[in-house]
């Protein structure tokens, strides 16, 4: 019944990469989120991670836990800084929720991230 | 004199990550129907499903032999949920409600609890049938009457 998590797209962007994900994010979405990561062998210079959710319908909460595995990662293991956009409310309360912002800030769309990013360099 | 629901409905899933989400249509479907609040829709979306996938992972252990059985009364001034599984069930189901920070080392497959606490307006818990179960209530706006059987 689970819409198989899709990375649809992984595009760089100025001073990182951003990966547009669509489907379910539960348990099933461990092997294509957590497997490659682009901080492990990155070609160009990493600084920031924006991930789209604007085509995930349904995140439970052992989607929740993959997302913090992959966020403790590009922080720990990439020292990127991660952001995100495309988000329901909902979901932006469930995130708060288990402090997930702590690794992740949440913007209303990716022009709004861009604008962040290019202020900060 | 017992209070008398305005509507009861009953689903059954098999044991079966993803069959929670046959649930949360048909909740979604009857709570649109009764013309609820997006927020309240939500909530009770997100705390029925979580403990549908509790049931489904704890309770039957991916048994799919074994349903999850999922009951709703609506009343005048509330919705009850009960989620039955043919697991043992839990104790610590009353933990502290405050949000907890992923540098906790809390199994992450308590969130589903923490957000099912956070989310209703009361949670508990029992036995009954030879079945486990979790009830939810989420309180309405006052005011309901009885729209369709």
């Amino acid at each position: 019944m689970d819409e198989q998590l899709l990375i649809r797209n992984k595009r760089l962007i100025p001073g990182g990469i951003a990966w547009d994900l669509k489907g379910d994010l539960t348990k099933p979405s461990e092997s294509m989120l957590l497997t490659d990561y682009p901080w492990s062998h990155p070609q160009h210079e990493l600084k920031f991670f924006v991930l789209n959710f604007s085509e995930v319908q349904y995140i439970n909460s052992s989607g929740i836990a993959l997302l913090i595995r992959l966020l403790r990662s590009a922080m720990n293991d990439g020292g990127l800084e991660t952001f995100a956009y495309g988000l329901a409310a909902h979901y932006q309360k469930l995130f708060r929720m288990v402090g997930l912002t702590e690794y992740m800030s949440i913007y209303p769309d990716e022009y709004s991230i861009h604008q962040h990013i290019a202020a900060s360099r | 004199m017992p209070e008398e629901a305005l509507c009861m409905k009953t689903w059954s899933i098999p044991s079966r990550l993803g069959q929670e989400k046959t649930i949360m249509q048909e909740v979604r479907s009857h709570l649109a129907v009764e013309a609820e609040q997006h927020t309240m829709i939500e909530n009770i979306i997100t705390s029925v499903s979580e403990a549908c996938l509790n049931a489904i992972e704890h309770g039957n252990s991916y048994n799919e032999e074994l349903p999850v059985k999922v009951q709703m009364l609506a009343y005048a001034d509330r919705y009850q949920f009960r989620i039955y599984d043919y697991g043992k069930g839990f104790d610590s189901l009353f933990k502290s409600s405050e949000p907890r920070s992923p540098n906790y080392t809390e199994d992450p497959r308590g969130w589903g609890l923490l957000f099912i606490r956070n989310l209703s307006d009361g949670v508990s818990c029992g036995h009954a049938d030879g079945c486990f179960y979790i009830e939810l209530l989420f309180q309405r706006a006052v005011g309901r009457e009885r729209t369709h059987g």
